[in-house]
């Protein structure tokens, strides 16, 4: 593995220190909660990342397991009376072994039938979701869920989350959490397995990769990331609707990756923070929002469809190597 | 007749009427999945346009149903061609998941577009004709018979089309053995446009005959297309008799469920189906073969 150069070291640097001190540039209480956010997108589409863009497989459900993951962390809250803490993995963990069992018999095939098997699961849990009133609230939706209680530390100090700061920096641990971990898994040798299911799934297979392995284990891992991304949206906003499962929500996870730049970390990234600002700015034109989106989603995939990084990637290497020719 | 059994032949009846529906929208999607190899994500909302341009031919322009229904038919062939040549055809060399993320697109296009355009509310119009049938102690709307007799006749005209024309032959020729049908001088591009046309337009006319028995607005799509994608895997991807018996199928287990089970969580059943089949026969019940 390469060493990381100089130059993107102390970039990276510079933006970890800027994302840690932003609530206190950034004060307005909107602002704030934009930030919150897209720091909830982020972890939502790093995690589609890790089987659209390594793995080659299609999701289109992506948005329902976030939903899962939400209404799972929720009700354990409510109806039980977990604490947050206990919540939060046990919902993630739920969503997971929701995930690994449907991944089981729909990523078994080769090809069409995962993106198709998907959608259609994306539909059915929108619809179970929303109609099953007992246990989800149905279309009134669950309200009144608390924030994650306080965390009491030595020394008399507590953490409390009352304060939208204070979510933020919530949200921001686990972005850095889902950040180290996905691209410590993309880099090792099992993402290098990832990667050449998605290159030549046949050829994958002759040399030895347990391809079905490799897809479950990249989807389980997917949905858990979703899972603790809805966990996060369930404690912060307070109420869930049925629209937090519904496929729309998938395709918006989409497009995050692939303007940001599909199969990159840094694309999923750039594409969760940008297109929720972008769509906050573009608030006013309501349902023209999604036109554009899908228009924008159509000319990336046919002009550059390696989305924002992968454009900047390949400028980059054209000046370099323009500057080596001279 | 005793009021149990005249439910249960009612619920045949609208399973029948459903059925054919299905078939008619899976048959368009299997069309163009046998040429093109792209499940299209965005059949059902093209099936869905198709019903709002017939509303607005018949509401504001005073059409005729018969004649909105093939005015609508029409404006989808051209738009389907359209969308194969502009959306998709550039990208038959790149990568499956990019002909899959531009489906969405459009999904995220047109839905939005038709609901900008008229609103997200539910809409309907008239039907051939409104009288009913009574027999015994059940009750038929001449619609539902007019759907299951047109589906009929299309699924017959567009079978004898395909195997007893040359134009159909080449289609076939193309979804069987791509490469082949280029070598013996078949346009195969204009074959995709075409289908891709020809597949559109049933989804229109099936969306035509349905809209004044149910109602229309801009996310029927979504579950249509669901159920059109399980009868294609049910029936064997790319199957034409796979399409035709699995919407059907479905028509009916859907319509039986919701009468006896519960109408709340159709969906699930549906999806339950999709994993049963890929579980244990992942070929569908007339497919090929890997």
């Amino acid at each position: 593995m390469a060493a990381t150069p100089w130059g993107k070291r102390i970039f990276l640097i510079l933006v970890t220190a800027f994302v840690l001190v932003a609530p206190l540039i950034i004060t307005g209480k909107y602002h704030q909660h934009i930030m919150v956010m897209c720091g909830i997108w982020v972890i939502a589409s790093l995690a589609l990342n890790l089987i659209m863009g390594y793995t080659g497989q299609l999701n289109l459900a992506h948005g329902s397991f976030f939903g899962i993951g939400a209404y799972a962390t929720a009700l354990l809250v409510q109806n039980l009376g977990f604490s947050f803490w206990v919540a939060l993995p046990l919902g993630c963990a739920i969503t997971a072994v929701f995930g690994y069992l449907t991944g089981l018999p729909t990523l078994r095939t080769k090809g069409h039938y995962f993106p198709i098997a998907t959608m259609c699961l994306g539909i059915a849990i929108y619809y179970v979701i929303a109609r099953w009133e007992g246990l989800t609230g149905g279309a009134k939706g669950l309200f009144g869920l608390p924030r994650p209680d306080p965390i009491s530390l030595p020394f008399d100090v507590t953490i409390t989350f009352k304060s939208t700061i204070a979510c933020y920096y919530l949200v921001l641990f686990f972005v850095f959490v889902t950040i180290i971990l996905i691209s410590r898994l993309v880099k090792s040798l099992a993402g290098k397995r990832l990667i050449a299911v998605r290159g030549n799934e046949d050829l994958a297979q002759s040399l030895g990769i347990n391809t079905m392995q490799v897809k479950v284990i990249s989807f389980t891992i997917s949905t858990l990331f979703a899972g603790l991304a809805g966990g996060l949206f369930a404690a912060y906003m307070g109420t869930l609707m049925a629209e937090q499962a519904h496929y729309l929500l998938s395709f918006e996870m989409l497009i995050n990756v692939v303007i940001g730049g599909i199969g990159t970390m840094a694309g999923p990234i750039l594409g969760g923070i940008l297109l929720p600002i972008l769509g906050e700015i573009l608030q006013s034109l309501a349902g023209f929002r999604l036109i554009l989106y899908g228009l924008l989603l159509v000319l990336c995939i046919h002009f550059l469809h390696t989305g924002i990084v992968g454009g900047l990637r390949a400028a980059v290497m054209r000046r370099r190597r323009r500057r080596e020719a001279l | 007749m005793d009021i149990s059994s005249g439910i249960l032949f009612q619920t045949i009846i609208n399973g029948i009427m459903l059925g054919s529906i299905y078939a008619m929208v899976a048959l368009g999607l299997a069309l163009i999945y046998g040429i093109l190899e792209i499940p299209n994500f965005a059949h059902g909302t093209l099936y869905m346009l198709g019903a709002y341009i017939a509303y607005q031919l018949i509401i504001s322009l005073g059409f005729p149903y018969w004649a909105a229904l093939f005015c609508s038919a029409a404006v989808l062939f051209l738009i389907g061609m359209l969308i194969e040549r502009i959306a998709f055809r550039p990208l038959y060399t790149q990568p499956m998941i990019n002909s899959f993320i531009v489906a969405v697109g459009l999904i995220l296009i047109l839905e939005n577009g038709v609901q900008a355009v008229w609103g997200p509310a539910f809409k309907r119009f008239p039907g051939a004709s409104s009288s009913v049938f009574h027999l015994l102690n059940i009750t038929i709307t001449a619609q539902r018979v007019i759907v299951i007799v047109t589906a009929v006749v299309l699924i017959i005209a567009l079978h004898f089309f395909i195997r007893h024309t040359r134009l159909g032959s080449a289609i076939e020729a193309t979804s069987q053995n791509r490469k082949g049908a280029q070598l013996m001088g078949i346009n195969v591009s204009m074959m995709g446009g075409l289908t891709f046309g020809l597949g559109t337009a049933l989804a229109a006319v099936a969306a035509c005959l349905v809209a004044p028995v149910l109602l229309i607005y801009p996310t029927m799509g979504g579950p249509v297309i669901a159920m059109a994608f399980v009868i294609i895997i049910l029936g064997g991807m790319g199957s034409f008799l796979g399409a035709v018996v699995g919407g059907y199928i479905i028509g009916l287990a859907e319509t039986l469920f919701a009468c006896y089970v519960t109408t709340d969580y159709v969906e699930a059943l549906i999806f339950g189906i999709l994993v049963l089949v890929l579980s244990v026969k992942p070929t569908g019940l007339f497919g090929k073969g890997h």
